[in-house]
């Protein structure tokens, strides 16, 4: 490099460090995404030519055989189902419990104040395991297992201390004089928050909805232990189910996969810029 | 009737306007108090007690289906301590933990850099980069076990080809490879964070530091280890910290792909918790170890915040 560069022009260095950055972001994004190139492609050829020596790359045709097969012959619709209702269960109990608490962390001066907001660090330390066991039996006595109402309760406490300190980032951004300027004009508090705050913060509002909604359709390990009943399985432990049940089939079950993923994935375009300014404010 | 149903509304209206005047004269702390009192009472209830719940029953002889109990004090942690499989456990969850916080960090690292440089497509590309962090750990898994396929892997295939190995593989099957094969995974699936943590903190760095470096004619790699690192420093320390805490804990990833198996050998203080409480019905062993790991955990964390969180407050 320092042999060379007296040679290079500067025009010339400037050129080979673009096609270097160039070449560096195209080969990572495309050996990142491997698994799911191959995953996709696995699902939409011939099922013969999964199991072949040496793999086949390139599918010699596209049939979507596969999905059909998931649909008529497995209950995946129906786990689709209950992962989109426990989802939004989630999304909705998260929301109502932490907009309160967040919103009076950040304006009102109570005891206890400086300890909410700094809950969230202390809890994301606990094993999960520490927690399921226990709340297994919890539910048990109160019935609250094989129940997808059950289920959701559990993803709310876990995505509640997340919400809590995501939606306090976006009501402290928004200044308190206008709240001061709408109390002189005689708004109430409740008008304040309904018709000020929540339109102001719609932004971090929407992020933490699909923050929950990320670990809801994510979460494995409180679904196993929670329900046993395979008519109210959610998407996790229907598809883990379908491997046990059918190991050769992978072109169906990745089929159940590659839907699984899509949901996710797309938000991740929608709500990008919100993601990073959540996660880097959620350390400091 | 007319008459009622105008009595109730207007009842309702005046209740509701009362309520709302009262709610507005209660004083700031009453309020701040109600406001996260619903919080509050939902992580007492489904995380202050259950933790309590399980210190008890791990002092107790006591099966799931609970029947007959009887409090034994420390006689199963005393049990556990004596047990071969709990140090296996132990000592698989520090290798597990070790290798997958060095995987994520080291292509976190890269990638974040990567990412901060100006390009055409960032967006898309920042997009894609951070793709697998949105796929569900199910589905994580299963890619990767069909990959590594022993039969018809595509990832034995592109190894044999590369003639790193001579023949293919069952990765997950394999008492030597399932340890590196759940790393790998883990990896894949949880760099992401990294990357998103060290580009949050990459765009806060003042473009000026590196100009007037560039004035003072400081080469490249100078650039990177005086300024760019130091300011990584603080963030660097939190995604570890977290990555630890969160990776000692994980059930998912080795269950799905191996259950802690074949025999004892991808087994963590998780997977060996859920094993004994789920499967061997033994409530007051399965508690004792996942109490067991909670404090081991708080061991690490302790360890880790004198050894590096010293000098200076990490933002």
């Amino acid at each position: 490099m320092t042999s060379l560069s007296p040679q290079l022009t500067q025009q010339q260095r400037h050129y080979l460090e673009r096609i270097a950055t160039y070449t560096a972001v195209i080969v990572t994004t495309f050996v990142v995404l491997i698994p799911l190139i191959w995953g996709f492609l696995s699902t939409v050829r011939p099922s013969e030519e999964l199991f072949s020596w040496p793999p086949v790359i390139v599918p010699s045709e596209v049939t979507f055989e596969n999905y059909h097969i998931l649909f008529e012959q497995t209950n995946f619709a129906l786990y689709f189902r209950n992962s989109l209702i426990v989802a939004i269960t989630t999304i909705i109990l998260t929301l109502l419990i932490a907009i309160p608490a967040a919103y009076a962390v950040s304006r009102y001066e109570f005891h206890g104040r400086r300890y909410i907001a700094n809950l969230g660090v202390l809890i994301y330390m606990f094993p999960l395991i520490l927690l399921g066991i226990p709340l297994f039996i919890i539910f048990q006595n109160i019935g609250l297992t094989n129940s997808l109402f059950g289920l959701a309760l559990a993803h709310t406490a876990f995505a509640l201390p997340f919400a809590l300190l995501l939606l306090r980032v976006f009501f402290l951004d928004i200044t308190p004089e206008i709240e001061e300027s709408a109390r002189l004009a005689g708004a109430s508090r409740v008008t304040i928050v309904t018709k000020i705050i929540l339109p102001l913060s719609l932004p971090g509002i929407v992020a933490t909805s699909i923050f929950a909604f990320f670990l809801s359709w994510n979460e494995y390990f409180f679904a196993l232990i929670i329900l046993n009943d395979s008519a109210l399985y959610t998407l996790p432990l229907g598809i883990a189910n379908l491997i046990d049940m059918a190991t050769t089939n992978w072109g169906m079950i990745l089929g159940g996969v590659m839907i699984m993923i899509l949901p996710p994935v797309l938000f991740v375009f929608l709500v990008y810029k919100h993601l990073i300014k959540g996660f880097g404010v959620s350390t400091v | 009737m007319s008459y009622a149903s105008d009595f109730i509304t207007t009842a309702k209206r005046e209740f509701r306007y009362l309520a709302r005047r009262e709610f507005d004269e209660l004083q700031e702390n009453t309020v701040g108090i109600l406001l996260v009192l619903p919080l509050v009472a939902t992580l007492v209830a489904l995380y202050l007690y259950p933790t309590v719940q399980a210190i008890i029953y791990s002092l107790q002889d006591i099966s799931i289906f609970l029947g007959d109990s009887e409090v034994v004090g420390l006689a199963n942690y005393i049990d556990l301590l004596r047990s071969g499989t709990f140090y296996n456990a132990l000592w698989n969850g520090i290798i597990y933990t070790a290798g997958s916080v060095f995987l994520t960090v080291v292509i976190g690292v890269a990638t974040g850099l990567l990412l901060n440089r100006t390009f055409t497509g960032e967006r898309i590309a920042t997009g894609l980069i951070l793709v697998p962090y949105m796929v569900p750990t199910v589905a994580a898994v299963i890619l990767f076990r069909w990959m590594l396929d022993g039969l018809y892997g595509v990832g034995n295939y592109a190894l044999v080809v590369s003639t790193l190995i001579d023949e293919p593989i069952a990765w997950l099957a394999s008492t030597r490879y399932a340890m590196p094969a759940l790393i790998l995974i883990s990896g894949w699936r949880l760099y992401p964070f990294v990357t998103m943590l060290v580009l949050a903190k990459l765009q806060t760095i003042p473009k000026s530091y590196y100009e007037s470096a560039r004035l003072m004619g400081a080469s490249r790699w100078e650039m990177f280890r005086h300024i760019t690192l130091p300011q990584l420093r603080g963030v660097l320390f939190v995604a570890i910290l977290l990555r630890l805490v969160w990776t000692f804990n994980l059930f998912d990833i080795i269950w799905l792909g191996t259950q802690g198996g074949p025999g004892n050998a991808t087994e963590t203080l998780p997977i060996m918790a859920y094993r004994l409480t789920f499967i061997g019905n033994d409530l007051g062993e399965g508690a004792s170890v996942a109490v067991v790991t909670f404090l081991v955990l708080a061991v690490i964390v302790y360890g880790y915040f004198r050894l590096y969180g010293t000098t200076e407050e990490p933002r």
